[in-house]
């Protein structure tokens, strides 16, 4: 039960930053704003104790070292593929301030989830433009912001469709979007897998950036903001078809 | 002063070229079947897309307001209704 450690350690996390961490921050801090970046710090350190826990049972070792480099960056769009469940944790342990996307149905069926998720400011991804138009208004102020543009995990093995939110972010705000891989072997916690389906051994992760993509260069192309955001989307699945073996199972 | 009809297949038009759907004519698109989910299975970002296209090429104002826009994208029926009541162009 190395695994269900994991889970308990993680769900008292999330409880502590809804009941304990959000409140308190919400009664001291000075604006809205402010009580995010707090709860977003707080979720940070949450990520990086449920890491230090999973190393420490040997479920995972984990190479990341390359997204150091975005933290002294300002404003960005953190795009990944997404084969487990720890992409999140992986990616957000690097980053003391970073706004997500996150799945409304996910979040529709978990009132602790629900309650961390808005104490931190995450956008749900079914609010349309305005959706849009916030994160963008949060890049422009200097935050980051992750997405998993397949919107949900990966299927086992291979890609889902690329949706375009990422690229009419980009567009809005002129934020790049860097582009990370994220590999995992023996493949685990992946899409349709039960999460106490782990095999005995420990799965290795590799967090890299294999690319850029600058919203300036579709902008100005004379075509309309549709046509720049696909081109971009087409841009942004080359990069990752590119990549060998990162949707392999 | 455009006649309905007429209205009907610029709408049709307009989804087809602000979508780029490759693989479907004007013509095929139903007047009155659903645009999101089944028909022509159109996500929130196409949404997002058509109603800037809208807006672009008629003037209407389509906000963020769920319960107005699942009425307005039911169908191309629905969005010639709207654009000709609120059309400015």
């Amino acid at each position: 039960m190395r695994l269900g450690s994991a889970f308990v350690e993680f769900g008292i996390s999330a409880l502590f930053v809804a009941f304990v961490v959000a409140p308190l921050v919400r009664r001291l801090a000075k604006s809205p704003e402010r009580a995010e970046l707090a709860v977003q710090g707080a979720i940070r350190r949450a990520y990086a104790l449920s890491l230090a826990w999973l190393r420490l049972v040997r479920i995972l070792t984990v190479d990341s070292k390359e997204l150091e480099q975005l933290a002294g960056e300002g404003a960005c769009i953190v795009v990944a593929n997404h084969p487990t469940m720890l992409d999140v944790v992986l990616i957000g342990s690097h980053f003391p301030q970073m706004d997500c996307i996150v799945n409304a149905g996910w979040t529709a069926n978990s009132p602790f989830l629900s309650r961390a998720i808005d104490a931190a400011g995450y956008v749900r991804n079914d609010a349309g433009q305005s959706a849009v138009d916030d994160c963008a208004a949060r890049l422009v102020r200097g935050r980051k912001l992750l997405v998993f543009p397949e919107g949900t995990r990966s299927p086992w093995g291979s890609y889902g469709k690329f949706r375009r939110g990422a690229a009419h972010i980009a567009l809005a705000s002129g934020a790049p979007i860097v582009a990370v891989t994220i590999r995992c072997r023996p493949r685990m916690l992946g899409s349709g897998r039960r999460w106490h389906e782990v095999a005995g051994g420990t799965s290795r992760f590799e967090l890299r950036i294999a690319g850029r993509l600058d919203p300036a260069a579709y902008d100005g192309a004379g075509v309309g903001l549709p046509i720049a955001a696909r081109r971009m989307t087409e841009d942004l699945v080359r990069i990752y078809l590119q990549e060998p073996d990162v949707a392999d199972a | 002063m455009q006649t309905h009809e007429s209205l009907i297949a610029d709408i049709k038009a307009l989804i087809v070229e602000v979508l780029a759907l490759e693989d479907i004519r004007p013509d095929e698109i139903e007047t009155d079947a659903p645009l999101f989910i089944e028909g022509l299975g159109l996500d929130s970002i196409d949404a997002l897309e058509l109603a800037m296209g809208l807006e672009e090429k008629y003037g209407v104002v389509i906000t963020d307001d769920p319960e107005r826009n699942e009425k307005i994208f039911a169908s191309v029926a629905a969005l010639a209704d709207l654009v000709a009541t609120e059309r400015i162009r």
